[in-house]
């Protein structure tokens, strides 16, 4: 996976300062309060998050055996399971399918996997069609930009982006309403969908006991890329294996909710093996494709391993105050929001992904949110560490004087005489900088602390010795 | 959900709902399931009394052949395996006579359930579909779970209903 986070600060402050984004990255408090409707209607909506977190442990933490039992049944069915490494390597065994199969034209269903080991670039570099059939996915890929929201991947556009695009790449004149760039993008993509030769989608879900794929979606785009082309190609990190039918009874439940806030998103596709003898349509062949890259690095550390429970529902990026200030790009991953601010470091690499750990205030609205509570603030402050210490990759890049000044800070809170003689000389010292009563500049490294509010007076009088007059009184 | 329901009192009511949608879509073609369900009520006499063809998912003469009506219908009709109260969403098996594609290519589909085949929810959905042999060996190659028509709100959260699957979705619950 590519990252780009250099620059982290300066396009940041850009994101910012775009007025245009900051207005359509408002509408994403739509989805936590339907998020928050749907749940309140649930009986037990917390017992449904425990449970869910539950099973997510318990897959985690055997694995190997959910996986092989996935491998075998699916194999049974006549299906293919292909394991990759990494990025590369996945590339390589779904251009092989392509190629084998005298593969022209493939439809994609929305799917971050496939964007992590950017196969569409690969398709086309080997001449291959590619094409997005998610309706934001599509006007992403037209503007040859990247998604920048799991859910509503055209998200930082604005419908006037849309229509200029549309007439721009397709030809479409004069489009003012949604209804109307939906239609034409409909209208687009059946045919694309009827020519396919090849269908390629992620997975929801890949329950173990049936060798089952599920997939989940609102538009039809899916259940059309795996019901008429030939060949469908899942492609599914290694953590998406879920044990039992029963088990799914409890995502699906909670899924729709977390993400968009309904109560069952229109379809869930739930494909095992191929089409039968005797059926009219569905793929004659199926690969799944089991892609580690990274994960089991985040699978062995105790710590991060909880990040595999992660359904990508993103709920944390909805209720993020971070990312609904800077959008996704921003975070210059794949997967953005709090949940790419945990995942992405131990992916690629904490030192190319540095700032991301750090670009959080810990308000910890996200583990709060979790269906599967991840407690991502947790792992934050890990990451953190592990790159001021030099732990896991990171190389130990404590600031000096900042070393030096927590240093003295821990002295002076530990001696109570130190502390309140220091005081006692801030208070008087204060006076160079107080203006009207009140700290609005600070000098210097502490001038960050100032540059949007006010720093604290410190008080004439301390509490210990307005505590010691009463006492003594 | 955005669906239409219609709780139908005899054959002869849900025939007379189907013709009015071929009619008023000026429908050409309609597929349909082979399904018992659609054979008893009549359903064939009146969609070629409305003028327009009845397809049924039959075996094929030529490979593709039945995506290829699916995709020139004006309406597929489909039974279903089962319906979910609490969520109003409808649970479709495919297979032989069963296709994927009369629930998904044309841009209106018509939903005929039987009192009998609602259930409350997913808990009571699983063990179910187990019993019947599902999940083992005589697996569904597909369970399409439905519930209300397509949809989208990807261009600035508007909702757009009707994207790439059906752009209506109607529900005939047929007396018991």
């Amino acid at each position: 996976m590519r990252v780009k986070t250099e620059g982290f600060f300066e396009i940041t402050n850009v994101a910012v300062q775009n007025q245009g984004l900051q207005t359509r990255l408002r509408v994403l408090n739509s989805f936590t309060i339907k998020r928050d409707r749907a749940f309140a209607e649930l009986e037990d909506g917390e017992a449904l998050r425990d449970r869910a977190r539950a099973i997510k442990e318990e897959t985690i933490t055997n694995l190997d055996r959910y996986l092989s039992q996935l491998e075998a049944n699916i194999t049974r069915l006549g299906g293919t399971v292909h394991w990759a490494r990494d990025a590369s390597e996945a590339r390589e065994i779904i251009l092989d399918i392509a190629r084998k199969n005298d593969v022209k034209r493939v439809v994609k269903g929305k799917s971050m996997a496939t964007e992590e080991i950017e196969l569409n670039e690969a398709f086309e570099h080997a001449g291959i069609e590619a094409i997005e059939t998610d309706l934001g996915e599509y006007i992403v890929q037209l503007a040859r930009e990247k998604p920048s929201h799991i859910l509503a991947p055209a998200i930082h556009k604005s419908k006037a982006d849309i229509a200029e695009l549309f007439t721009d790449k397709l030809g479409a004149e004069n489009l003012t309403e949604a209804e109307e760039l939906t239609s034409v993008a409909r209208h687009q993509l059946r045919a694309k969908f009827c020519s396919a030769d090849m269908g390629v989608t992620g997975a929801n879900f890949a329950i173990a006991e049936t060798g089952t794929i599920v997939l989940v979606e609102n538009e039809g785009n899916i259940r059309l890329s795996t019901t008429l082309p030939r060949i469908h190609v899942a492609l599914m990190g290694i953590e998406k294996v879920i044990p039992s039918v029963a088990d799914l009874a409890v995502f699906l439940k909670v899924l729709a909710r977390s993400a968009s806030g309904q109560k069952m998103s229109s379809y869930v596709s739930l494909i095992t093996g191929t089409r039968r003898a005797g059926e009219a349509d569905g793929a004659r062949e199926f690969h799944l494709v089991i892609l580690d890259n990274g994960r089991t690095r985040i699978l062995e550390d105790e710590e991060l391993r909880e990040s595999l429970y992660c359904l990508r529902c993103g709920a944390c990026l909805n209720i993020c105050p971070v990312y609904r200030k800077i959008g996704g790009h921003a975070y210059g991953s794949v997967y953005s929001g709090p949940i790419g601010s945990i995942i992405t470091p131990p992916l690629v690499g904490i030192e190319k992904a540095s700032d991301l750990p750090f670009a959080s205030s810990l308000c910890g609205a996200c583990r709060d949110i979790c269906p599967v509570r991840i407690n991502i603030p947790h792992i934050l402050l890990k990451l953190r560490s592990d790159w001021v210490e030099g732990g896991a990759g990171g190389r130990g890049r404590a600031d000096r004087s900042a070393k030096v000044a927590i240093r003295l800070w821990a002295f002076a809170m530990r001696h109570a005489a130190v502390y309140e003689t220091l005081f006692r000389l801030l208070a008087v010292a204060q006076r160079l900088v107080m203006k009207e009563g009140k700290i609005k500049r600070l000098p210097s490294a502490f001038g960050g602390w100032t540059q949007s509010r006010d720093f604290p007076p410190i008080a004439k009088k301390s509490f210990r010795s307005m505590w010691r007059d009463m006492k003594d009184r | 959900m955005g669906g239409f329901f219609y709780a139908a009192e005899s054959a002869e009511a849900v025939c007379e709902y189907v013709k009015k949608l071929a009619v008023a879509g000026d429908v050409r073609s309609v597929v349909a399931w082979n399904a018992p369900v659609i054979q008893e009520i009549g359903l064939a006499l009146s969609v070629e009394n409305a003028g327009a063809k009845f397809i049924q998912n039959r075996a094929e003469t030529g490979p593709g052949e039945f995506i290829q009506q699916a995709i020139t219908a004006g309406i597929g009709i489909t039974a279903v395996d089962f319906g979910l109260a609490d969520t109003g969403t409808l649970v479709v098996l495919a297979g032989g006579g069963r296709a994927r594609s009369a629930s998904l290519l044309p841009p209106v589909h018509i939903a005929l359930i039987k009192p009998q085949q609602i259930i409350s929810g997913l808990d009571d959905l699983f063990p179910l579909l187990k019993a019947e042999g599902n999940f083992a060996d005589h697996m569904s190659s597909a369970i399409t779970f439905i519930t209300g028509p397509s949809r989208t709100a990807d261009i600035e959260m508007t909702l757009v209903v009707g994207v790439h699957g059906p752009q209506q979705l109607h529900v005939i619950l047929l007396a018991a």
